[in-house]
């Protein structure tokens, strides 16, 4: 990469319908919130210029639908993401349930070069229902740890709690791993072999 | 990575994997001439039937050693095998699967391989086993500039294809080679039509005989047209053939016929020399072949000579539908005894706010002719029905929902968004006393809408349908019957595989490669043939789109299936249309159209798109003959598939539908009443208006 380029940063945004996501991202572009955001319908999305370590770069931030019915569509926008941010209610335990399906499906859908590396940040949001919350801290924390230590944030959309400290870290981790793409890409031929994959890698493959 | 290059300013018209950036730099050595480029390709192969390789589909042309090779690069692995752009969620809504795993430490990882290791362990296998005998001079290049790469490649040597075969509903084109060797590639991202095109432009095809989408090649083409395209396997002339055919054709059997009419079906779209006191017979015929060809599901004309459309006419709206108006038709107990001049009276302009009852007949709660003593007769039963279905789901204990996960989803789901639906209408806002009542009113029609359809249940966009049918008409049962038929008609948009929604996205592009085929070309160019960006328009019929007085007047309007089924699709095609400079002069990539689509919102004007739409209809109604099956069986040109009803003209003549001729005269005509039979269905290509201005 001889020349320097500006820097976008893809996020994506993913969890249960009605947990904030779209009330988060206006939250963090426009510091703004409402409450008569409606169901998202396809995808759309947000751009802010943030600086990151003395770089200023670009965050893209896209919101998609939450039921799952829709996840078909998912393909075309998770393509070249650079951090999904995954998203739970702290008061409704389902959708703190589901992180895990929504973890699997982005990997799945996006396929990213290094699935294990991929960075995640979650987001337990809607902390100012304190009274309502279902799912604890510290269980949210476990979680995230046991998933190879993903940052945890606590977050009220409604109120900008944590917000903006929540997408500092997604900005800071999208832009290691739009760092390591780039590097990747030095060298295209290589196609990274994991798991069983790759004990097979030594031996005579070529099928001519 | 299309997002990408917003802010990467590469050359590259649309961002690649690493596969393509990595080829750049060798397109630029002057030898090499990059005619075609296609990411998200997948392979499949007849050696690995199994496995698929998502990657990008070259065409390039070898200056110095005039050849040309179609060149398939990795750039990922696939991960779905056919559906990548829409990948099937495989189990039903997850909330519906009550014992599914909760914390898993090994889930993610588990499931990825469960889905990839095989086809990881063979990508390194997956060598250049095909063409590669043929294509040395390239390979060497290529393999001097980065040993890595032929591994993950695949060289057809163009001049080496012996057939091609293409499914235009699965996005596949095969290639099948005179060494006997198949490639299938999948255009993941959109259509092969662009791919199909430049085969066609570098190589003289026929269709094989009797063989649906299958095309041999002859040679290479000596033109850049179809002109000289000998189409017909003996030295006789064609128009001798031709006839010679017609006289056949109530003797032979059906595949022979089927044979007969591929090949003609080619001449006529190829044949630019047709004598001109021939061309009506010929359009006659050709009506006659598109017909037969129904009969095929699989068939779809590829390619196709560009289809000149006349200029568009100008269109005026009308007045809404008024008292009198209303009145007028009605007989002394109440029937409606010219609905067709209610229909196109609506068609034209609407129907005033306040007569907005008509709904109901226009949905098809009441019939038509139904006196006004009947009307009261069904309204009780559809009440005591509603009533029963209603009592199912207030009777389920919280006991009992507890143990029925599939209910309980989609009862979250309702209540998540009937807060959140059209909050900003008064109709909808808490009243001084804090309650909701219309909310209320609105999750109660959806929850019985469950029991009603348990199977479709509930899905996001539904409450967006339903609330202006409640605003307006606000009696809890007619709305819940009203919303029943309007759910009949859009129920396919919440398919679980999305198929309708797909089914529709890819038909607005087959409407804009016929109407403006620079636009469609272009989307295809910036990976934007998927439509996604008309997602939101089609799932809630453009609710979003436009105010609330707005939707009201398009709905009604879509829902008297004037003037040709699907006028949906015209809509969507006419604000494109109206937006393509937009698009193409800010030459804006696939995220970008999608945020300036997304941006139009409550910014369009409904009239002059209304006005387009028609303007469009009528365009291609003139020009009917001349269009692919799929457009005219889509806007109704031909009758429709399962012709399910008896009154359904076999020959639709469609300037039955009061053409807008002159401004001064922007209502609709009185129609006679040939087809005024009382049966008028909801069904599209029903047309229920008639006559020439009268």
């Amino acid at each position: 990469m001889a020349t320097k380029k500006k820097v976008l940063l893809k996020v994506i945004i993913l969890g249960d319908t009605g947990v904030g996501k779209t009330s988060l991202m206006n939250q963090y572009v426009n510091r703004k919130f409402s409450n008569q955001y409606k169901a998202t319908i396809g995808a759309d999305f947000l751009t802010k210029e943030v600086m990151v370590d003395d770089k200023i770069v670009t965050m893209q931030i896209w919101d998609t639908a939450g039921q799952e019915r829709f996840q078909s569509l998912g393909v075309a926008f998770y393509r070249g993401a650079d951090c999904c941010v995954l998203v739970f209610d702290v008061s409704a335990h389902s959708s703190f349930k589901s992180l895990d399906s929504w973890r699997d499906e982005f990997l799945i859908q996006a396929s990213p070069r290094d699935p294990e590396n991929f960075p995640f940040v979650v987001l337990g949001n809607k902390v100012d229902l304190e009274g309502d919350r279902v799912v604890s801290s510290k269980k949210a924390q476990q979680w995230c740890q046991s998933k190879n230590n993903m940052p945890y944030f606590e977050t009220s959309a409604k109120e900008g709690q944590n917000v903006e400290q929540a997408f500092q870290t997604i900005a800071r981790n999208a832009l290691k791993q739009e760092s390591e793409v780039e590097l990747y890409n030095e060298f295209p031929g290589e196609i990274k072999l994991t798991g069983e994959g790759s004990r097979n890698n030594g031996g005579d493959n070529c099928a001519c | 990575m299309a997002q990408r290059k917003i802010l990467n300013s590469e050359p590259e018209a649309c961002g690649g994997d690493n596969g393509a950036k990595s080829l750049q730099a060798q397109e630029d050595n002057q030898d090499r001439i990059q005619i075609f480029k296609h990411d998200a390709v997948s392979l499949k192969n007849s050696k690995y039937s199994s496995e698929d390789y998502t990657g990008i589909l070259k065409v390039i042309h070898y200056k110095e050693a005039d050849k040309i090779y179609i060149e398939w690069n990795i750039a990922k692995i696939s991960i779905s095998s056919h559906e990548d752009e829409w990948a099937m969620v495989e189990k039903q809504d997850k909330v519906e699967d009550p014992v599914r795993e909760s914390v898993s430490s090994s889930a993610a990882s588990s499931s990825r391989r469960h889905h990839r290791p095989h086809k990881i362990h063979h990508s390194r296998r997956h060598h250049r086993h095909k063409g590669s005998s043929s294509s040395s001079e390239p390979l060497n290049d290529l393999e001097k500039g980065n040993p890595q790469r032929p591994s993950q490649a695949l060289f057809i040597d163009l001049y080496g294809i012996k057939s091609y075969r293409v499914s235009k509903k699965k996005n596949t084109v095969e290639i099948i080679q005179r060494s006997g060797s198949k490639d299938l590639f999948l255009f993941q991202n959109g259509t092969p039509d662009t791919f199909i095109d430049m085969l066609r432009s570098l190589l003289k095809t026929k269709r094989a005989p009797g063989r649906k989408n299958l095309y041999n090649v002859l040679g290479r083409t000596t033109g850049p047209t179809f002109a000289d395209l000998n189409l017909f396997e003996n030295e006789e002339q064609p128009s001798t053939v031709l006839w010679k055919f017609i006289s056949n054709i109530q003797q032979r059997p059906l595949e022979t016929t089927l044979s007969s009419f591929a090949k003609f079906s080619d001449y006529m779209l190829y044949n630019k020399n047709i004598e001109p006191h021939r061309e009506t017979e010929v359009a006659k015929v050709a009506e006659i072949v598109n017909r037969t060809l129904e009969l095929d599901e699989d068939y779809t004309v590829v390619g196709g000579k560009p289809i000149s459309l006349r200029p568009r006419p100008p269109v005026q709206r009308g007045d809404p539908l008024s008292h009198d108006d209303w009145y007028e038709v009605q007989d002394s107990d109440g029937r409606v005894k010219d609905s067709d001049k209610i229909k196109k009276i609506i068609f034209r302009g609407g129907v005033k706010p306040s007569l907005r009852m008509v709904w109901k007949f226009l949905l098809g709660m009441y019939p038509w002719d139904s006196t006004r003593d009947e009307r009261e007769d069904i309204l009780k039963k559809k009440s005591q029905e509603y009533h029963r279905m209603k009592q199912q789901w207030q009777s389920i204990s919280q006991d009992q929902e507890d143990r029925w996960a599939d209910y309980s989803a989609r009862k979250s789901l309702i209540e998540k968004d009937v807060c959140r639906t059209d909050r900003e209408l008064p109709f909808f806002a808490e009243d001084s006393q804090g309650s909701d009542r219309n909310l209320q009113t609105l999750q109660d029609i959806l929850m019985t809408y469950v029991m009603y359809n348990f199977d479709l249940g509930y899905v996001q966009g539904m409450s967006d349908l339903l609330s202006p049918l409640l605003c307006t008409l606000q009696d809890e049962v007619e709305t819940f019957w009203c919303f029943v038929s309007f759910m009949e008609r859009t129920k396919h948009n919440f398919d679980m595989d999305q198929a309708g929604m797909k089914k529709q996205l890819g038909q607005v592009y087959q409407t804009l490669s016929i109407l403006t085929p620079d636009l469609s070309t272009y989307l295809g160019r910036v990976e934007a043939s998927n439509m996604f960006f008309c997602f939101r328009w089609l799932l809630v019929l453009f609710k979003r789109e436009f105010s609330h007085d707005d939707i009201m007047v398009l709905w009604e309007v879509l829902w008297t299936d004037l003037p040709c089924p699907n006028f949906h699709i015209l809509i969507c095609a006419a604000i494109l249309d109206q937006e393509k400079n937009n698009i193409m002069s800010n030459d804006l990539g696939f995220t970008e159209i999608l945020k300036h689509v997304n941006d139009l919102c409550r910014k369009l004007n409904l009239n002059s798109i209304l006005c387009n739409a028609e303007g469009i209809y009528l365009q291609l109604l003139e020009a009917k003959e001349t269009l692919p099956t799929p457009i005219k069986k889509m806007f109704g040109f031909v009758p429709p598939d399962n012709s399910d009803s008896s009154d359904c003209e076999s020959d639709i003549d469609n300037t039955k539908y009061d053409k807008p001729s002159a401004p001064s005269k922007p209502c609709a005509e009185p129609v006679n009443s040939i087809l005024e039979d009382g049966k008028k269905n909801l069904k599209s290509a029903d047309y229920s208006s008639d006559s020439e201005d009268d």
